[in-house]
């Protein structure tokens, strides 16, 4: 029903592909989003937060205190200090910590280690979450329906993070000896040492080459649909991230890689947190959700009209269940899914914290702890930047797979 | 619903220049310069007791016209002007004190009967609900009324279905409860907006049988809006047709389908399928072409379409209605050539 | 083997021929509550080229026996007995592959309110290269299918541009005639059109039922039509059936039927069908409600709301009898139904 045109004649083609369109409309909200957020965040720190640095300083007596306050530039007008914040920014400065370390370096140490597990857990467990909703959704089965149902229930409520803990904590021992096993040396120095790259540029390597891997099983898995191989469609993804593992060992990288989803800080001689306990932990706690919500979108979907006609189509069943219906079960997941990010990060920040891993949430807790506000500010500061980015993404995922969404 | 008394009294609703322009959004900081005419200026009467069938395609504007009469949309412009003895109002006028006694005298019924009711009240509920939003009377004389309202829409025995959830109703069972509720406040007029169009056939005779007994009875005056010239026929006394936001041809029904004058007409009634194998159709006889609502040209609204088009609609705006026989009016500017 | 629409117009049609034999089916939905007739001795036969229709109102039976004739139904629904026989071939007892490849090849469905029969992710076009895919792998290469499809939707008169847009892109009434052109893609010897113009206006209904009639014609195809509208029945069918509470209640010639119907529901139902046409007629509405199919009547199914009922209607079900060439009526007073033009008296 349309006011628009009752004729018959087909509508304008668009000049650009959509996606030029879209990504800057995004882009113009991003920079808004981001402007607004950087701002709440720095009167929250600056302004509202009553207590400082130079707080302990008070013990000396007033005098101290604002003499404290001076060499910390505190006591410059909020204008001053919101100018330098900004334009800080806009260069590409963090600040300085209150501890004497640019900001960025301190997180450029801590980010990878996070950005590694989340980015390869969440993706993990959204992988697993689909691919087990859509299947433990199709058949109706009451055994293997309610199974699923159990465990997703069980891994969403049950397990938050603590619990998560304990199974580390169990594992925790068997874990290293496993290493002993394998044949690397307790110290991971002894690792490093002659190694020709850094730390963090693995730990970044390793998750590109993840994702990389996950997109490329998706286009494979496309392809693979388009020219009717069922199995290798199937197998698409366990063997593009089976490859880029392989690819890691080939290129020289393999211990090293090793190492680091042992410890994330090579300096620590200790049995400290394992980036490996923490991504299994990210995984449990989100496949849950990840598979409820599929669940509900393939039962929503399998109603439809377009199910009946894919049917009388003569598409075999497999056909109708993942070319149609959790085609299109896909786009809600993924905005669902995004709706349990917070739930999610928030497991993972208490997760590596209390694994005693090394990555962004000791550097922010830290810095709470010690009123180090130029530290706190960087790390939001990253952390708001990565959500818009991810949230873009999503959003344009979402569009690619929903051409009806493109014009938002 | 004699059409005697129509030329004699007031009419009981008197619509002009009646007009509903929606803008079209152009983004954030930009005022917008395109306007769906969804409503273009439209002009017609009902008598008291009569009813008077708005009859069009989709997007013609004849849902939207329904809802400015009982003030569920505001006109952007012209004049709805109610006279109901003492009531002289115009709809657009009526202020949010006075809007309970309008709805006491202007109601409507939906066309959806599995949409239009709240699923949690019961039928009691929803019959009453005009009855205590207008604070009348007291619980045990609703009931009352209710129960009498439900005997005259033909749900019976009334006691029976008093406490009744719609999903325990059929479909034309629900809409007999819509109807009670318009009819509970004794309003004068009421806009049906296709309210048998989800029903079962056989249902829908008796819906409307009903609705015209009521009207008899009651006194009530329809405005039916429907795209069912079929059911307009049986239940209207006049029809208007309407086309993108324009009322192209009015008048007494039997004179209309006998005597079609405006081109849109013509081609509307010979599209029809009629229930007789052995009748032949004459051919539809109209042009796929594009038709805009949105910033129309002045011409006529009909013109890509029309397979009579002339130089003469070309250079002129729009044509008004003119008169082509008793109280029978087509907007066309050569009605006498074809 | 080398598809095209040339190939398609040379089908020799035998109008004697029976295409699809349907014999005695009785089909139910299990629910909680028990089993539901849903459809109860249905049978008709569509012969090579015909237009058969198959009219009710809503819960009557035929949208169940249309899905029934594909194995469309769904997962609670029952097939007790009966056959049905495309070219002498029973489809009830195919395997499922065997189902799967006639779907769409031999018979295509158009659905009812075809607006969302479209999955609204992909291109229209790469729908209609789905059925391709499906039913001709490996006999034609990409080019190939893009010009089938352009074929088929020049012959439903959409523009070739239109074959990549996404089906929000299309108006209604265009993405019903995308819905006939894919249904056309395999040649099926049957098309079933369940409520084929329902939510669609008056003038694009009318240019649609023109085009299925055209298409039938230049390509001897079959149709089923499926509607609750009588008027668009009488248009374009040849022969039609009137259902009722599951049962097909009467069948013939579509101008004998309406000229003098002889089961009183179909009488009924012509009495309250209001025409543009003709004299103002007084319309009989029909009292009651159609009959819970969990616990259909005694006797003949109609019988509650019957004028004609006798004892025997309570009592024993009427055979659905032959009473003249062609035609069948499921009923023992037939003979008292009166023609259509004599005043009811009730």
């Amino acid at each position: 029903m349309s006011l628009v045109e009752t004729s018959e004649a087909a509508p304008r083609r668009a000049r650009f592909p959509w996606i030029v369109v879209f990504l800057s409309r995004r882009a113009a909200w991003a920079l808004i989003t981001l402007a607004i957020y950087l701002m709440v965040v720095f009167v929250f720190i600056q302004v509202w937060v009553p207590f400082n640095f130079a707080t302990p300083a008070l013990q000396g007596g007033i005098e101290a205190y604002r003499a404290a306050l001076e060499s910390l530039g505190l006591d410059r007008p909020l204008s001053e200090r919101l100018f330098e914040f900004v334009g800080g920014l806009i260069r590409g400065d963090l600040g300085t910590s209150f501890t004497g370390q640019p900001v960025w370096d301190l997180i450029s140490d801590t980010a990878p280690v996070t950005i590694f597990v989340f980015a390869v857990g969440a993706l993990l467990a959204f992988v697993a979450g689909e691919a087990m909703g859509r299947f433990g959704a199709w058949h109706r089965h009451p055994v293997t329906g309610s199974a699923l149902s159990t465990i997703g229930v069980l891994f969403t409520t049950i397990f938050p993070p603590f619990l998560v803990f304990l199974i580390a904590f169990f594992l925790r021992d068997p874990f290293w000896e496993l290493r002993e096993a394998i044949g690397l040396p307790v110290d991971s120095l002894d690792v490093w040492r002659d190694a020709a790259v850094e730390q963090n540029e693995v730990l970044l390597l390793m998750s590109l080459a993840f994702l990389g891997a996950v997109v490329a099983g998706v286009l494979v898995r496309t392809w693979a649909h388009r020219q009717r191989a069922r199995w290798v469609a199937a197998m698409a993804i366990p063997v593009t991230i089976i490859a880029a593992a392989a690819g890691i060992w080939l290129a020289g990288f393999g211990v090293e890689a090793i190492d680091l989803l042992y410890r994330s800080d090579i300096s620590q001689t200790v049995a400290t947190g394992s980036p490996l306990l923490v991504l299994v932990g990210v995984v449990l706690i989100t496949f849950g959700q990840v598979m409820f919500i599929m669940r509900v979108g393939i039962e929503d979907q399998r109603n439809e009209d377009y199910v009946l006609t894919a049917r009388a189509k003569g598409l075999a069943e497999s056909a109708v269940r993942d070319r149609h219906v959790a085609r299109n079960a896909l786009a809600p997941t993924i905005a669902g899914s995004f709706l349990a990010l917070p739930t999610v990060i928030a497991g993972m920040v208490i997760i590596e914290f209390g694994l005693e891993v090394r990555g962004l949430s000791w550097a922010f807790f830290n810095a709470v702890e010690t009123q180090d506000i130029p530290t706190i500010m960087g790390v939001l500061v990253i952390l708001g930047v990565m959500g818009i980015l991810l949230r873009v993404a999503a959003d344009v995922a979402i569009a690619h797979l929903d051409p009806r969404l493109r014009r938002t | 619903m004699t059409t005697e008394a129509a030329t004699q009294t007031k009419p009981l609703v008197e619509v002009t220049d009646l007009a509903k322009l929606f803008p079209i959004s152009r983004g954030l900081f930009r005022a917008p310069n395109e306007f769906v005419h969804a409503v273009d200026g439209i002009n017609f009467e009902i008598a008291p007791g009569e009813s008077l069938g708005l009859v069009g395609e989709s997007g013609c504007g004849k849902s939207t016209t329904g809802r400015m009469l009982v003030k569920l949309l505001n006109p952007t412009e012209g004049r709805i002007q109610v006279n109901d003895g003492d009531y002289q109002r115009d709809v657009a006028n009526v202020s949010r004190s006075e809007i309970k006694d309008f709805r006491s005298r202007v109601q409507m019924i939906f066309q959806d009967p599995y949409e239009s009711m709240n699923p949690r009240r019961t039928v009691f509920d929803t019959v009453s609900e005009p009855l205590a939003v207008q604070k009348v009377g007291t619980v045990p004389e609703r009931e009352e009324r209710v129960l009498e309202l439900l005997g005259l829409v033909g749900l019976a025995p009334p006691e029976n279905f008093l406490f009744r959830y719609p999903h325990e109703l059929s479909g034309g069972q629900r809409q007999r409860v819509a109807i009670a509720r318009a009819l509970v406040m004794n309003p004068r007029f009421v806009v049906a907006d296709e309210p048998t169009s989800m029903l079962d056939v056989s249902i829908r005779i008796s819906i409307m049988e009903l609705m015209t007994e009521l009207a008899d009875r009651l006194g009530v005056s329809y405005l039916y809006i429907t795209h069912d010239l079929a059911v307009a026929r049986y239940m209207c006394d006049r029809i208007a047709v309407m086309y993108l936001g324009k009322i192209v041809e009015i008048g007494p029904t039997e004179d209309i389908l006998a005597n079609p004058r405006h081109p849109y007409t013509r081609a509307l009634l010979s599209a029809v399928p009629v229930p007789d194998p052995s009748f032949r159709r004459t051919p539809v006889e109209i042009k796929g072409g594009i038709s805009k609502a949105i910033n129309p040209p002045p011409e006529c609204r009909f013109i890509e379409r029309c397979p009579f088009a002339a130089e003469v609609c070309r250079e002129n705006p729009h044509p008004a209605l003119f008169d082509v026989g008793e109280r029978h009016h087509a907007a066309c500017y050569r009605i006498n050539e074809i | 083997m080398t598809l095209s629409l040339e190939n398609l117009q040379s089908r020799r049609v035998d109008p004697d021929k029976p295409l699809l034999e349907v014999d005695d089916l009785v089909m139910h939905y299990r629910i909680k509550a028990g089993e539901v007739s849903a459809v109860d001795n249905v049978g008709f036969t569509i012969h090579q080229g015909e237009a058969v229709g198959l009219v009710g109102e809503s819960g009557c039976g035929k949208t169940s026996t249309a899905l029934a004739l594909l194995r469309l139904l769904p997962a609670n629904a029952e097939y007790i007995s009966g056959e049905v026989r495309l070219n002498g071939e029973d489809l009830l007892r195919l395997s499922e592959e065997g189902m799967r490849a006639r779907r769409w090849k031999d018979i295509a469905m158009v659905f009812q309110g075809a607006m969302n029969s479209w999955n609204p992710v992909y291109r229209v076009g790469d729908q209609i290269r789905e059925v391709l895919d499906t039913h001709y792998r490996g006999e034609m290469d990409i080019e190939e299918q893009n010009v089938h499809i352009e074929r088929l939707f020049a012959s439903v008169g959409l523009p070739a541009e239109m074959v990549d847009r996404y089906p929000h892109e299309f108006s209604g009434g265009m993405r019903q005639r995308a819905v006939i052109a894919m249904a056309l893609a395999c040649s099926p010897e049957l098309i079933i059109a369940d409520e084929p113009t329902t939510a669609l206006d008056v003038i694009v209904q009318d240019q649609i039922l023109k085009e299925l009639k055209r298409i039938q014609a230049e390509m001897g195809m079959s149709i089923l039509y499926i509607s609750h509208d009588i008027a668009v029945i009488a248009e374009v069918t040849d022969s039609l059936g009137v259902m009722y509470a599951g049962k097909l209640v009467e069948y013939g010639p579509t101008s004998e039927v309406f000229a003098r119907p002889r089961h009183p529901y179909a009488y009924l139902l012509l009495r309250s069908t209001p025409s543009i046409t003709g004299p103002r007629r007084q319309l009989a509405p029909l009292g009651g409600e159609p009959p819970d199919l969990l616990n259909p009547p005694s006797g003949c199914r109609f019988h509650p709301r019957c004028p004609f009922a006798t004892e025997k209607c309570v009592v024993e079900e009427p055979p659905f009898a032959e009473i003249s060439e062609g035609h069948r009526v499921a009923c023992w007073n037939y003979e008292d139904v009166p023609e259509l033009e004599v005043e009811l008296v009730r």
